[in-house]
């Protein structure tokens, strides 16, 4: 099942990456901003069940079939997780940080998919897990 | 140390009232107003103008409980005046300070321009990605979800779960002899 699991995963990444030009100049920046306004760990936790509904198919396939409508759909739901103040680090420490190495935290490295965490799931995460 | 106080508000007189400045990297004066609380607009004015030219705007926001910004550029105005700095670099580097340093939620900063794209589009590229970061990100991401299935496919039987390690098992290729 988890070996399905990362496959379907990563068939859908495979799908998103070619389409990686169809995101907008606007909707670059807002995900810039969102890098720089939002803890990592606030995105990291909405980015992961979507990818895992498009990967399983359990969304309609047009939902996500891009990445522009992936990570337009991310700038929404971000804000709706965390309306109000959405970082609980220093605003200028996090405007001084690279978008990008701030970007980079939204995925984990280690179980990146959070199986590990998933009850059924008895090998747990690997020593020393990075995220 | 030193990067607090040089960011660090000082108020010089200016019209007999007190009003704050920001001293940048390089030395320069910045003069601006913040006026109100609440979701704060940040404006910048265009040659040879300075933050006053905003006024009208500022009180009107002002007056629908924005907090509403502006600033004088460098050799404008109440800013430090000289010969050095009169580019779009400089400018957007002061923007950029003045914003980062006043900026209390990044999120909710409205910017608006007047006659002056240099300094806010240059201020707006500090926190805009590429889509090469963006195909970085993806491809990492299925690195990572690769790496994660050899290193699960690596862990000793005992390690896997009885439920787990029958479908693991299951999914192993079979061995020729």
């Amino acid at each position: 099942m988890w070996r399905g699991c990362r496959r379907d995963h990563l068939d859908f990444i495979n799908r998103l990456v070619p389409t990686v030009n169809t995101i907008s100049s606007s909707l670059l920046q807002e995900l810039g901003r969102l890098a720089v306004t939002y803890e990592p760990a606030i995105v990291r936790e909405a980015i992961v069940d979507p990818f895992a509904d498009a990967a399983y198919g359990l969304c309609p396939p047009e939902e996500f079939e891009t990445a522009a409508k992936f990570f337009g759909w991310l700038i929404k739901d971000a804000g709706c997780i965390a309306p109000g103040k959405p970082s609980n680090r220093d605003p200028r420490e996090l405007m001084m940080q690279d978008p990008r190495d701030l970007m980079r935290q939204w995925l984990s490295v280690t179980d990146p998919l959070r199986i590990a965490e998933d009850p059924e799931c008895g090998y747990g995460p690997p020593t020393g897990c990075v995220s | 140390m030193v990067l607090f106080l040089a960011r660090s508000t000082q108020f010089s007189e200016a019209g007999g009232s007190r009003c704050p400045t920001i001293t940048t990297k390089d030395g320069t004066e910045i003069f601006y107003k913040d006026w109100g609380s609440g979701q704060p607009i940040v404006v910048s004015h265009g040659w040879p103008l300075s933050s006053d030219d905003w006024d009208t705007q500022m009180l009107f926001f002002l007056n629908r409980g924005f907090r509403v910004i502006a600033y004088d550029r460098r050799c404008h105005g109440r800013s430090s005046q000289g010969a050095d700095g009169r580019d779009m670099d400089h400018y957007a580097d002061d923007l950029a300070a003045l914003t980062a340093h006043l900026r209390e939620d990044a999120s909710m900063a409205r910017e608006a321009t007047h006659n002056l794209d240099g300094p806010l589009k240059r201020a707006t590229m500090l926190t805009t990605i590429t889509h090469e970061d963006i195909r970085d990100l993806l491809t990492g991401f299925a690195a990572a979800i690769e790496l994660d299935q050899i290193r699960v496919d690596a862990l000793p039987p005992e390690k896997i779960s009885p439920g787990v390690q029958r479908q693991h098992v299951a999914r192993l290729p079979a061995r020729s002899s």
